[in-house]
C-alpha cells in the first residue's frame, strides 16, 4: 500500500524487483546475459537458483548440440510465435572428442587426461574444469548426470578398472 | 447469457466511481469472483490499490475487448494506441492488472516492457526499469568484458 500512497506524490519511478524477475522469466539467455550489467541487482537476481530454475522449466527452446573436430556448435529452436532455429559456434575446445549431456550442460573430455575435463553451459557460455583424477596412467571415460531432487548435477568417471563418484 | 443493463459500482482508493456493466466487469477475475458470492449491483466494490487514472485505462481496455463485433485489426490497433504510455504508466497498468487477477492484461504488459528492452543498449533498459546503475565505471566494464558475446 506505501508505494501505491506514494504515486501521488513525486517520486523516483522503479520498478520493483519481483516485477523484473517476472519479466525476466521471458528473456532469452543471451539477453540476461546483457542485463548482468545493468546493475549490480540484476545481475544477482539472473544467478539466483530459483529464477534459474523457474526459467529453465518456462523455456519452450530445444537445444540441440553438435561436437566438430575444432569447435563445438550449439543449435537452438525457439516455438514462439514463429518456429525459428538458430545455430551458432559457442567455443573452441581442441581436442575434447568426447561428450555427454544432462539438462542442458555438457561434459567434454578426451580419454587420455592431456587436458582436464570441463563442464560446458551453452546458454550462458560458462566453463568449468573439473579437478584431475589423480591417476593418469589409465584412460576413462565421464558421464554427466542430474538429480531433479537436489537439483544437482553429478559427475562419473569411469576408468579402465575402478570408477569413483564426484558432484 | 447476456445481463444487459445490470451495472457494477468500482471505486478507486482516491475515490473516483466507474459504472461497467458486468459483462465487462467480469472479464476481471477478482470482480468475478465478488460478483459470484454477493449481488453487488447495489453496492459499491472497492479497489483500495488502484487510482482513477489507472483503472480508468484499464476500463479503456476491458470496454474495447468487450464490444460486439470488435475485428482482430482493430484490437490490435488498439492495443497499439493503448500501449503508448509513460514506463511507470505502464507499470501503474501492470500493478492493477496484477491486483485485478487480469491475466490478459497482464501479458499485454509484459510483452510491452519486452518489446521496450529487447535488443536495447543498456542505458535505455536502465531507464524503463527506473534503474540506478550502482557498478563503478571499471566494474561495469569487467562484467561487459565477461559476457562480450551476448552483446553481439
Amino acid at each position: 500500500m506505501e508505494k501505491m500512497k506514494m504515486k501521488f506524490g513525486r517520486r523516483q519511478f522503479s520498478i520493483p524487483n519481483e516485477i523484473m524477475f517476472e519479466i525476466f522469466l521471458w528473456l532469452p539467455v543471451k539477453s540476461l546475459m546483457c542485463f548482468k550489467c545493468v546493475s549490480r541487482l540484476c545481475n544477482s537476481l539472473v544467478f539466483k537458483s530459483d529464477f534459474v530454475d523457474m526459467h529453465r522449466y518456462r523455456s519452450s527452446g530445444t537445444k540441440f548440440f553438435l561436437n566438430e573436430s575444432k569447435a563445438f556448435y550449439a543449435a537452438e529452436q525457439q516455438e514462439d510465435e514463429n518456429i525459428s532455429s538458430s545455430l551458432f559456434q559457442t567455443e573452441r575446445f581442441p581436442a575434447y572428442f568426447r561428450l555427454n549431456c544432462a539438462n542442458g550442460l555438457i561434459c567434454v573430455w578426451e580419454p587420455y587426461y592431456v587436458r582436464p575435463a570441463l563442464i560446458f553451459n551453452p546458454s550462458t557460455r560458462k566453463v568449468r574444469f573439473l579437478p584431475h583424477p589423480n591417476k593418469v596412467t589409465s584412460c576413462g571415460d565421464y558421464l554427466l548426470g542430474f538429480e531433479p531432487k537436489k537439483n544437482k548435477y553429478k559427475v562419473f568417471l569411469s576408468e579402465t578398472q575402478r570408477g569413483y563418484m564426484k558432484q | 447469457m447476456m445481463s444487459l443493463g445490470k451495472l457494477i459500482t468500482l471505486k478507486t482508493n482516491d475515490n473516483e466511481e466507474f459504472k461497467l456493466d458486468k459483462t465487462v466487469a467480469v472479464k476481471l477475475e477478482i470482480i468475478k469472483n465478488i460478483v459470484q458470492d454477493v449481488d453487488c449491483t447495489s453496492n459499491v466494490i472497492p479497489l483500495p490499490n488502484i487510482d482513477g487514472k489507472t483503472m480508468t485505462k484499464v476500463v479503456k481496455y476491458w470496454k474495447k475487448h468487450s464490444e460486439e463485433g470488435v475485428t482482430e485489426v482493430q484490437l490490435k490497433n488498439f492495443d497499439q494506441d493503448f500501449l503508448k504510455m509513460s514506463h511507470s504508466e505502464l507499470h501503474d497498468v501492470h500493478l492493477a492488472a496484477k491486483y485485478l487477477d487480469d491475466n490478459q492484461l497482464k501479458e499485454v504488459i509484459i510483452q510491452e516492457f519486452l518489446d521496450r528492452i529487447k535488443g536495447k543498449p543498456i542505458e535505455e533498459i536502465r531507464e524503463v526499469f527506473g534503474i540506478v546503475n550502482d557498478y563503478t565505471p571499471e566494474e561495469e566494464e569487467e562484467v561487459r568484458r565477461e559476457n562480450a558475446w551476448a552483446f553481439e
